[in-house]
């Protein structure tokens, strides 16, 4: 039996393959796409790390001037489900492995937060250091995110 | 108290990421340029809380490895706005070549 019932037939399925090939290769994506989800809960722990910043502060400059870790355990556990969520997100994405390096090295930053969080901390101003840290970290990840936007191309 | 220069941290800083990032340095330098500021100014004042003993020994150690991974993070996202920027410029040959294409053929094929 004859796969193609002429040559014109033959010629037409051989360009429209050719059209449909180099259409779906038109576009190159060199790393992942835009994940709204990512960026989300990368947002919300920015927040929640914003808040923890201003409350251990707010403690500090107290008259007793402490700020117990066991004070804080439930915003370090958040923050450890957080990123295993995230380590699981940007795992599951292609191309994705400069965002995944961010949010592993933003989980050893947690990591190292929290330990010296239990060592104590004797004022307000020896958690600068780790602030400003976070706060480098936190707008390096926003800017490639909205970066990965291309222009709300796949937002 | 121990010190550190920190115009000479931020030279070498803005060094290393240039030599990586060469092809498209000239995009990503005012950010280079301001994050290494931060960083480098960041270094110092963990070495001068250890040198008055306001944070411990323990607890300078832990700052520079956060130090440390702040520092990666913004490499990264250097990277990354490389990456994105090769991606474009592929893109736009692209463009060129479906153009161009299109043109001769009379209509609209790609």
């Amino acid at each position: 039996m004859k796969l193609f019932s002429s040559k014109a037939t033959f010629v037409s399925m051989l360009l429209l393959t050719a059209v449909f090939f180099f259409n779906s290769c038109i576009t190159v994506k060199l790393i992942s796409d835009y994940d709204e989800l990512t960026d989300q809960a990368l947002h919300d722990l920015q927040q929640r790390t914003a808040t923890y910043f201003v409350t251990l502060k707010r403690d500090l400059n107290d008259e007793d001037g402490t700020a117990n870790y066991d004070d804080y355990t439930g915003f370090f556990d958040k923050a450890q489900i957080a990123l295993n969520t995230l380590k699981i997100r940007t795992g599951a994405i292609e191309k994705n492995s400069i965002v995944q390096q961010q949010v592993n090295e933003l989980a050893s930053i947690f990591d190292n937060l929290e330990k010296a969080h239990k060592i104590g901390f004797q004022s307000a101003e020896a958690i600068t250091p780790p602030l400003s840290s976070f706060n480098t970290a936190f707008t390096a990840i926003a800017k490639l995110q909205l970066a990965l936007k291309r222009g709300n191309e796949n937002p | 108290m121990a010190t550190i220069d920190v115009q000479e941290v931020f030279k070498n800083m803005l060094a290393a990421a240039k030599g990586v990032m060469e092809a498209n340095w000239e995009d990503v330098k005012p950010y280079a340029e301001q994050e290494f500021k931060n960083l480098s100014e960041n270094l110092q004042l963990i070495i001068r809380l250890r040198a008055e003993n306001k944070i411990t020994e323990e607890q300078a150690k832990l700052y520079l490895d956060i130090h440390k991974s702040s520092v990666k993070i913004v490499l990264l996202t250097i990277e990354g706005l490389g990456i994105l920027a090769v991606e474009q410029a592929i893109n736009a040959a692209l463009d060129v070549v479906k153009d161009t294409v299109n043109t001769a053929i009379g209509f609209v094929l790609i």
